[in-house]
């Protein structure tokens, strides 16, 4: 059976390439954002766990309200993205450390079959977005009994 | 009657060049810990404020103390449920005891600090001595 797959190695090579740019910029003089990727900044980390049930996507999301996680399914491409606003206005702040990504985030995963994609559930707490997915019936393991003849 | 001093630059000389001589320092001593927070420190007229991203840890795991004007953030990040059932496809996240130091002003009420947990962030707000606030000095005219 297939796995639930992460999406675009070729996209995280752009983002590479965007970062090394971003780094190295005025060195080569080369310009800011590809055209091959979205304006997507970062990216959030995710952790994906497998059970006879279905998998578990969590996707680390701190500081990011709930209203701005958008997260959508597409022939069996599932699509988390949305936006992290910094907290307050930055106005009449002096920064003296900023270590923390913001902006526009997209991950996106490659769903096996056998899903039952309008059963997803996502659920958000405490910085991290849960993502439940049941595998249908189809593709739960089943018990093949065994009759003995003597 | 003293001088009134022009207070020196060279008390914190590259206070205005560079973010890592702020009077509210990073500290980089190592500890046996797994992992360290990002942070964001900010400074306004009346606070400093740290706000470091701690997704998944549960209130009951984070730890703030201040010591010898040393505030550490502390605490521990649990894997949510582990079962054996489950098969790990992919583990980007950081989990583990975590730690980070910072060094506060001299003057800083230690008691009046304020930490706030919402969605993954924690806010530290920490509040300038009166000394520390710019203070307005009203010019008055004479006709």
């Amino acid at each position: 059976m297939n796995y639930l797959r992460t999406r675009r190695p070729v996209g995280n090579l752009f983002n590479l390439h965007n970062q090394m740019g971003k780094v190295f910029g005025d060195l080569l003089g080369s310009e800011e954002g590809g055209t091959d990727t979205e304006s997507t900044t970062w990216m959030p980390t995710v952790d994906i766990s497998e059970t006879e049930n279905g998998f578990e996507i969590r996707a680390e999301l701190p500081g990011v309200s709930e209203n701005d996680v958008n997260v959508s399914v597409t022939d069996n491409l599932l699509t988390i993205k949305g936006e992290k606003h910094q907290e307050a206005e930055t106005d009449g702040k002096n920064y003296h450390r900023v270590e923390r990504r913001y902006g526009s985030f997209q991950r996106s995963f490659t769903l096996p079959r056998h899903i039952e994609t309008d059963a997803i559930k996502a659920e958000f707490k405490d910085g991290v977005l849960t993502l439940g997915i049941p595998k249908a019936e189809a593709a739960k393991p089943t018990e093949v009994p065994i009759t003995v003849n003597s | 009657m003293t001088y009134l001093t022009l207070r020196r630059p060279t008390r914190n000389p590259f206070r205005f060049y560079s973010p890592f001589f702020a009077p509210l320092r990073v500290r980089t001593d190592a500890g046996t810990y797994d992992w360290a927070p990002s942070v964001d420190i900010s400074e306004t007229d009346d606070n400093f404020e740290i706000r470091a991203e701690l997704p998944g840890v549960a209130k009951d795991d984070l730890h703030v103390s201040v010591k010898d004007n040393r505030l550490t953030l502390s605490g521990e990040k649990r894997q949510e449920n582990v079962d054996d059932t489950q098969n790990y496809r992919r583990a980007e996240r950081r989990y583990g005891n975590f730690q980070r130091r910072f060094t506060l002003p001299s003057e800083v009420k230690t008691d009046d600090i304020k930490a706030e947990y919402t969605n993954g962030v924690l806010t530290l707000s920490i509040p300038k001595p009166e000394a520390a606030k710019p203070t307005e000095v009203p010019i008055s005219t004479v006709s």
